[in-house]
């Protein structure tokens, strides 16, 4: 089933001798349940696609659907409202709210929703996580790979049509990069979660199901991994 | 406490130092917002306790009323209480000629409805108990049994009338000659006490009385009868419905000053220049608060940009964004604006222990004190809080106009483009120079806010004080303000051998308090054969055209011959006589002047004063006058208050001519020659206008032209010359009096005008020299306190120019702590940066240096923003004030020059004290410490 579909993406940053062309014409789709690795040089459009894909940043042409329903055809509130139901966001840098503990940066979005907390779900997350004993930590009391862990917690909790990772592992040591991707995959598949994950790592790209290499906002290659 | 709110409130704790500099800004925005509304409800209630005190708590008075007036007042609804006063009548006083005036109350002193203050001793408890006035009775003393033979005066066999509205201007207030007091009754009292009396004009406030004597208080007679006139002082329930209740009938008078005080007036014109500056005031600090506030809020929100950016991916709402700001600006507020209002209360509080002289300037009986009116204190929370709303809501809303994906990459605040730094910088400046002008011109945006609110201050400060220097010139254009502060008339009348002026001059130099005096006489060369008594103040006196300064004819102030009526003014006559070739078909032209005559001494000192050769102005062949010129009148036809000069240069001549107007001939027209000749033309007036007879009734006499020289021309009139009684004033010491003309008018007008530093001491010092002279005469000598007159009607104004000047203070205030404010903060957002370049080797003398430059482009940018539109403002200002007075244009340059170098110097200072915190942190911490 299909639960993504990326019609002629097109994104331009500045203008004049600054103009950059982030995305050309990209399109692709994405079925529900996939783990999908987009890999690229600095620069190429990945980061890009991904706040598109996320609702956080608007495409200059072209659609995105996800669920069989228009991305960019909302106002800016009903974005606000698609971004913390439907989307789970993780980005290299954590990005976790300093003055918040663990459980309340897990549960950010359903709190910004107003919705009320399914206490044995973020039991369960949090087991899953890893991250018991420190529900009232603050991040600066936590390793990076706790932080991102609690990133990755605050991506699913929301329960989304889709987690996109910008990178997750790209400021983790080796054993910390393997834990969070095992993370992510058991999720993936547990859940039946769509993963849509850009990253360098060649080792992690592999993982997936299918990668899609993007250079200069242009798809070069997209193909099936065969395992 | 939804998730947004617990994000800002811990955010504001985090940020400890931010949160506490912005609280503090809206505690001050608060504290000078309801100093403002305290310091107008303090001066309001102590200016209606004030009027209380002088003229009694009530609000229409009925003078000379019977018992019958009395029920039909007790049965009106709209009334709330009435205080009697029976009219007992004169009984003389301690000496032939002065009297008491018997007064009964009804007793009713706790409330203190009327205006009765003891001085020493108690209130009368009972009708044969009686409180004297402090003056007039200082033979007796407290405890005295006195006699009192009280009646009616009356004068030519009819009694005298009492009422002020029945008075001619100074009838039967002195005692006539020739008057007798008739007794009704003889009473005896015990003198219980003496109270100290306000001046006669208020005399009014205790009963019909405003004749000759104080009143004296004792209490009524039981029971109220028709034997005796009473005067009813009422208090209405609704003091709104003084004018209905009023309606005008006779001997009823408004307690106009308390009521306009209270709001109920027809003066309320007053209440609105009052209310008028006061909401400037609250306006102008607001608006100032809102930059100096919004400045925290707008830093707040740029350091929280990257949190907001990734709420905002995380799914947070515009809204939420917004309102989260909000959120945390109510928190500061209350936080800060109770602690503010505490605070501006406070100060008001303890400023008014310090305002005596502001009480005495604006001639207050009684102190200020501090008076908290819940409305106003409630405007003023209520403009504070909308003032750190507004505040809040214009970084709210950009804050969530970015996008997510600028918040979090921030590329709002950093530009890209490359900066360039001249070669003159790096070499005269080095590195730090390079490095203050780049980030002055990379974070323009962040600069801006920080040299807005500099050049604001300027701005407010320079402005604020330059209206306050042209309102003061306003004031003393417009009201009449005399120099002197008591002046004794008609004295020549008490001069003779026995006493000289000069030993007179001697004897009012050595009173009370007497600061100076001086005694001048006025020179009229027109005397009459009918009436040696006839006399002019002001006199015709030609003057050639080559002398005169073009504004003077232009405005009117001097006239072309012909047709010039010396019954009509010079303005009016201007109207309808003059067209502008008769100034040009002659060489002479007419205007009014004076011609004071001083008493050598004071003359002398004038001399002195401008530097003036002695011999040049004494010669008695050909002595040089002082001329006063500049003089300021309402001109009709610009509508203006202008200030005109008469004279072209120091050195001018001008004839005056000397005539005597023969018998019968009492209606008369001057008519003067266009080349100056001396002939002056008499006609009976009405024949003059009628054509026809005129031929035939014109009766001409030739008068004696005499030179007048002048040797120096003044702007600044000295105390003694009143300047309201023509265009042009001459002085000339009065010894060369008999040399300038040998026959003056007979009857000559001496007064003496005299300085003093407590002029109610003064007035009657002077008043009992005067009654010493004038005791068993029927010589009337006026001594008249006019500074004592003048407060009166200077009282609203000087409150408003302490208004001003007090609000000058504030924005003192305002301005140092912006200054404050902006330099601190915008170096607490940049330790990270003074920690990089500490870590890769800046010395302190190099960082010193290029704190040092970027206070002086601060400095200099804020002086470029901040002087040329508070030029413009200024002369705007001047100019709206040009439209009612004319005055000369000046820019405080001084004041300017002084608010930029303190400004300098309170920004060195402040980086400084920034500089030694930042210097002291760790900078691997400071880089460390990445903070979302």
């Amino acid at each position: 089933m299909e639960i993504l579909r990326v019609e002629h993406l097109s994104k331009i940053y500045g203008d004049g001798e600054n103009r950059v062309l982030a995305l050309s014409d990209v399109s692709f789709s994405v079925e529900k349940g996939e783990f999908l690795a987009i890999i690229g040089p600095s620069g190429s459009g990945k980061s890009t696609l991904l706040h598109i894909l996320g609702g956080v940043d608007k495409p200059d042409a072209g659609k995105v659907f996800l669920d069989g329903s228009d991305v960019f055809d909302r106002n800016d509130d009903q974005l606000a409202i698609f971004r913390r139901r439907q989307v789970g966001l993780i980005y290299q840098f954590y990005n976790l709210i300093p003055m918040l503990n663990v459980v309340e940066n897990i549960t950010l979005p359903l709190l910004l929703d107003g919705q009320k907390v399914n206490e044995a779900h973020l039991k369960e997350l949090i087991v899953t996580l890893q991250l018991e004993g420190r529900e009232n930590h603050l991040p600066n009391r936590l390793s990076g790979g706790q932080q991102q862990r609690v990133s990755i917690g605050r991506a699913l909790i929301s329960a989304p049509a889709v987690v996109l990772a910008d990178e997750p592992t790209g400021n983790l040591d080796s054993k910390n990069s393997h834990e969070i991707v095992e993370l992510m995959k058991q999720s993936n598949r547990k859940y039946k979660q769509t993963l849509i994950m850009i990253t360098h790592d060649e080792n992690i790209a592999s993982q997936a199901d299918r990668v899609i290499a993007i250079e200069d906002g242009r798809i070069l290659r997209d193909e099936v991994n065969g395992r | 406490m939804n998730i947004m709110n617990r994000v800002t409130m811990r955010s504001l704790l985090k940020n400890r130092t931010r949160t506490l500099v912005t609280v503090i800004g809206i505690a001050l925005s608060a504290a000078l917002i309801c100093a403002v509304t305290t310091y107008i409800s303090s001066f309001y209630n102590t200016l209606t306790e004030n009027a209380k005190y002088e003229n009694g708590d009530w609000h229409i008075a009925y003078y000379y009323r019977h018992l019958s007036d009395y029920d039909q007042l007790a049965a009106n609804d709209k009334i709330a209480g009435i205080e009697y006063v029976q009219e007992l009548g004169y009984a003389k006083g301690e000496t032939e000629y002065s009297y008491n005036y018997v007064i009964g109350t009804n007793g009713n002193f706790e409330e203190k409805n009327l205006a009765i203050h003891p001085y020493e001793g108690r209130y009368p408890a009972s009708s044969d108990e009686i409180m004297l006035s402090l003056f007039e009775n200082e033979n007796y003393s407290i405890g005295d049994k006195i006699t009192l033979e009280i009646g009616d005066r009356y004068y030519n066999g009819k009694p005298v009338p009492n009422f002020y509205d029945e008075l001619e201007d100074n009838e039967y207030r002195t005692f006539t000659k020739g008057e007798e007091l008739r007794i009704r009754e003889t009473r005896t009292y015990t003198v219980v006490g003496f109270y100290y009396p306000m001046s006669v004009l208020d005399a009014a406030a205790l009963s019909s009385h405003v004749g000759l004597g104080y009143p004296a208080v004792t209490i009524a007679d039981g029971e109220m009868s028709d034997s005796f006139a009473y005067d009813f002082f009422v208090k209405l329930k609704n003091p709104a419905d003084a004018n209905s209740v009023f309606a005008n009938s006779d001997f009823v008078s408004l307690n106009e000053t308390l009521l306009t005080y209270m709001g109920f007036s027809p003066f309320a014109v007053q209440n609105l220049t009052i209310w008028g500056v006061a909401v400037l005031l609250v306006g102008i600090i607001a608006f100032a608060c809102i930059l100096l506030i919004g400045n925290s809020f707008s830093i707040s929100v740029s350091e929280r940009t990257k949190q907001f950016g990734l709420l905002f991916s995380l799914g947070a709402t515009g809204k939420q964004i917004r309102r989260s700001v909000l959120f945390e600006c109510l928190v500061v507020s209350i936080a800060g604006i109770p602690v503010g209002a505490a605070l501006g209360i406070g100060a008001v509080a303890v400023s008014l222990q310090f305002m005596d002289s502001v009480v005495s300037a604006i001639g207050l009986k009684v102190p200020l004190t501090l008076s908290v009116n819940i409305f106003a204190l409630l405007i003023g929370i209520a403009v504070s809080l909308l003032t750190v709303l507004i505040s809040a809501w214009i970084p709210a809303k950009r804050a969530s106009r970015i996008t997510a994906i600028e918040a979090i990459r921030q590329t709002k605040d950093i530009k890209n483009t490359p900066v360039k730094v001249s070669k003159l910088t790096e070499k005269l400046l080095g590195i730090s120079g390079v490095l203050a002008a780049k980030y002055y011109k990379r974070s323009k945006k962040r600069y801006k806010s920080s040299v807005i609110g500099l050049s604001l201050s300027l701005f407010l400060f320079i402005s604020i004080y330059a209206f306050g220097e042209y309102f003061n010139i306003m004031i003393s254009a417009t009201s009449d303000v005399y120099k002197y502060d008591v002046s004794a008339d008609y004295i020549d009348q008490i001069l003779g051998e026995d006493l000289t002026a000069e030993a007179l001059l001697k004897e009012y130099k050595a009173a009370d308090h007497v600061t100076d005096a001086a005694m001048t006489v006025y020179g009229d060369p027109v005397s009459y054969e009918d009436d040696p008594g006839g006399y002019s103040v002001s006199v015709i006196a030609g003057i050639n055209k080559s002398y005169v300064t073009s504004q003077a004819i232009e405005r009117g102030s001097v006239n072309a011959p012909e047709d010039i009526s010396r019954y009509s003014d010079a303005e009016t006559s201007a109207i309808y006589s003059e067209s502008p070739s008769d100034f040009d078909s002659t060489d002479y032209l007419y205007l009014d002047a004076c011609i004071v005559f001083v008493d050598d001494e004071a003359f002398k000192s004038l001399l002195k004063q401008y530097g003036l050769n002695e011999a040049e102005y004494t010669d008695p062949k050909n002595p040089l006058a002082v001329a006063v010129d500049g003089k300021r009148h309402y001109d009709i036809h610009s509508g203006k208050n202008r200030k005109t000069n008469v004279l072209n240069s120091d050195k001018a001549q001008l004839y005056i001519y000397r005539y005597e107007v023969p018998s019968g001939m009492y209606s008369i027209a001057d008519k003067y020659d266009k080349n100056g000749d001396e002939y002056v033309a008499f006609t009976d007036y009405d024949l003059y206008f009628d054509e026809h007879k005129q031929s035939e009734d014109a009766y001409e006499i030739k008068a004696e032209r005499i030179a007048l020289n002048i040797g120096k021309v003044i702007y600044d009139a000295p105390f003694y010359v009143t300047v309201n009684f023509a265009k042009l004033n001459l002085i000339y010491p009065k010894s060369v009096m008999g040399n300038i003309c040998e026959k003056w008018s007979d009857k000559s007008f001496t007064t003496c005008y005299i300085t003093s530093d407590d002029h109610a001491a003064t007035s009657r010092a002077i008043e009992n020299i005067n009654n010493k002279y004038t005791m068993g005469t029927d010589i009337y000598v006026r001594t008249e306190d006019y500074h004592a007159e003048m407060q009166s009607g200077l009282g609203i104004i000087d409150t408003v120019r302490a208004a001003v000047i007090i609000f000058v203070g504030i924005i003192s205030v305002i301005a140092v702590t912006n200054v404050f404010n902006t330099v601190s903060t915008n170096i607490n957002l940049r330790r990270r940066e003074f920690a990089m370049l500490r870590s890769v080797g800046m010395t302190n003398g190099e960082f010193n240096r290029m704190m040092i430059y970027e206070c002086i482009i601060y400095w200099l940018k804020s002086i470029l923003y901040g002087i040329p539109p508070t030029f413009l403002i200024t002369f705007v200002t001047y100019f709206i004030m040009y439209q009612t007075i004319e005055f000369d244009f000046t820019f405080p340059w001084e004041t300017a020059a002084a608010a930029v170098a303190v400004m300098c110097i309170l920004m060195l200072l402040t980086v400084f004290y920034a500089m030694s915190k930042v210097k002291k942190a760790n900078p691997i911490d400071e880089l460390k410490n990445e903070n979302i």
